[in-house]
């Protein structure tokens, strides 16, 4: 059975992904906010439509790079890293080997 | 709501801006002073609007009700179940006779208060006479200048001038709480044929004089007078020019006076008062709307609504995302929003004086009256409201009958810095 992981550089990646959508989802409530003459109560009570808002940014990041992957692959352009695509989740190459290793044994 | 508890509810006593607003109030202000003074009264005409005043007269302290004139002799009978020792009259003249009465209550059919009121100023007697005042513009001003020239006390039957609802949300129109008031809508409805039961043929035009021309001018002399007062107390001025229609829709059981009348009465900043009545319909009963572009207000209901009423808007956020999707998709090309049905509001609105109303002004006017003819102070405005209320419904009536728009008389303008109005003559 194959093993796979999410390696530490991943994670770190699409957290701060993640983040940045949280912070332009933030910035956008407080623009409203000014905007619309509205209450700077709304940064707290509005949270869960920034993070509605923030997992929809991040949903559009995620399909962007897809895009943008799918383009590179069709004209032959593998990209080197692909650490910047999301849930790529990757073999572990020692991982991998030891299992082949133990299941060959 | 006797007199103390109303000044104390208003929490209005001394304020300035009453002095502005509603000043014949000042008529309470020698209560103290003439607390162990008596007046003597004579009513004349104590039918069912005479006996209601009765009612009060009766029960204040400082008032003896001493003597009814009338032509009918069961409202005499009826008048000395309340006041059995009272005299009685057939001739109220009779009745202006008696040097002991102070002044009179004058509840008579409309084409005779003019003679009434001007006989007891005549007799020396303090007067006051239902609404309205007389039956034709010319006697209005007459029977006026008759009370400043005997200077004698000079009440009229406008109730509202002493009701507590009124008085306080005059106090928020003029303070300007519901914003620039660009119109009032003044209605009264019922649905009945407004006759009384006559015992004989030949009382007919006595007991129903109110549905007759030649003793009344019907809705705009009976009901409109009231709330047509209510308009120029709110704008603080006098309309220039009126028109109105007026018809006999659905009573036409022998009937003068139109059962259906529609008047507007246009401002000269172009403001408008319109009033209505039907008497065949009486779903939305009557009221005096006061239109402000930040609130609204039926004082008859008791209750005031401000415009931004509503649910709370959307937060910013969902504003914003809304707005977007309209730059990015168009709002409704079509139509737009005017094609929505804009129904009323559902606004429950908040009550003028905290509670449901409970009773008009027309105790707190009588012992307005009583306690002006204690001290012999004629209290400030409140015959010149009257007057104009008179002189609005009776041109209101003749712009009905001419079919045409009419323009206010400048000779019947009397001196009223309220309205900003100058006699010409006096």
């Amino acid at each position: 059975m194959p093993y796979f992981y999410i390696p530490t550089r991943r994670i770190r990646t699409e957290s701060l992904s993640l983040l940045a959508c949280f912070v332009i989802a933030v910035l956008l409530n407080v623009y409203a906010i000014v905007t619309y003459d509205a209450p700077f109560s709304e940064l707290w009570t509005s949270i869960l439509y920034v993070l509605e808002a923030t997992f929809v940014l991040y949903a559009v990041w995620i399909v962007l790079r897809l895009l943008v992957y799918g383009f590179l692959c069709l004209i032959g352009r593998k990209p080197k890293d692909e650490h910047h695509l999301p849930f790529i989740l990757h073999r572990h190459e020692r991982g991998y080997r030891s299992h082949r290793q133990h299941h060959h044994a | 709501m006797n007199r103390r508890l109303f000044l104390k509810n208003l929490g209005l006593v001394g304020a300035t801006s009453l002095a502005a607003t509603s000043p014949w109030l000042r008529t309470f202000a020698t209560v103290e002073d003439s607390a162990k003074e008596r007046c003597r009264l004579g009513m004349i005409g104590p039918g069912s609007r005479g006996r209601f005043l009765l009612s009060f007269l009766a029960e204040n302290p400082k008032c003896e009700i001493v003597a009814f004139a009338d032509i009918y002799q069961p409202s005499l009978d009826e008048a000395l179940k309340v006041v059995p020792t009272a005299k009685t009259y057939t001739d109220y003249r009779q009745l202006l006779e008696d040097k002991s009465i102070d002044g009179v209550v004058i509840a008579t059919p409309l084409n005779t208060h003019y003679q009434i009121a001007m006989d007891a100023f005549e007799a020396g007697k303090h007067v006051y006479c239902e609404k309205a005042i007389a039956y034709t513009m010319e006697q209005t001003l007459a029977l006026y200048r008759r009370h400043l020239e005997t200077g004698k006390i000079f009440f009229t039957g406008q109730q509202r001038l002493f009701d507590p609802r009124y008085i306080q949300v005059m106090e928020m129109v003029h303070q300007g709480l519901f914003g620039e008031v660009a119109a009032i809508h003044a209605y009264w409805n019922r649905n009945g044929d407004w006759r009384r039961e006559v015992p004989s043929p030949e009382l007919e035009r006595l007991i129903n004089w109110r549905l007759y021309s030649a003793s009344s001018k019907g809705l705009m002399t009976e009901l409109a007078c009231h709330q047509l007062q209510v308009g120029t107390w709110a704008l603080g001025k006098l309309p220039t020019r009126v028109m109105g229609s007026g018809a006999i829709t659905f009573w036409k059981d022998g009937r003068e006076v139109y059962d259906n009348v529609h008047c507007i009465y246009e401002f000269d900043d172009g403001k408008q008062m319109t009033y209505a009545s039907v008497i065949s319909n009486k779903f939305y009963g009557l009221e005096e709307q006061i239109l402000g572009n930040k609130g609204t207000v039926e004082p008859e209901r008791g209750k005031f609504y401000f415009e931004d009423y509503g649910p709370a808007p959307a937060p910013a956020f969902v504003q914003m995302l809304m707005d977007w999707e309209d730059k990015i998709w168009g709002a409704n090309q079509f139509a737009g929003s005017s094609w929505d049905p804009e129904v009323a509001r559902n606004n429950p609105g908040e009550w003028i004086l905290g509670q449901s109303p409970e009773a008009d002004g027309t105790s707190l006017l009588t012992e307005a009256f009583v306690e002006a003819v204690c001290t012999g102070q004629q209290p400030p405005r409140i015959a010149e409201e009257g007057y104009y209320a008179t002189q609005l419904c009776l041109i209101g009536h003749e712009a009905i009958v001419q079919g045409k728009p009419l323009s206010f008389p400048d000779e019947m303008k009397i001196d009223y810095e309220p309205y900003g109005t100058k006699s010409l003559k006096m």
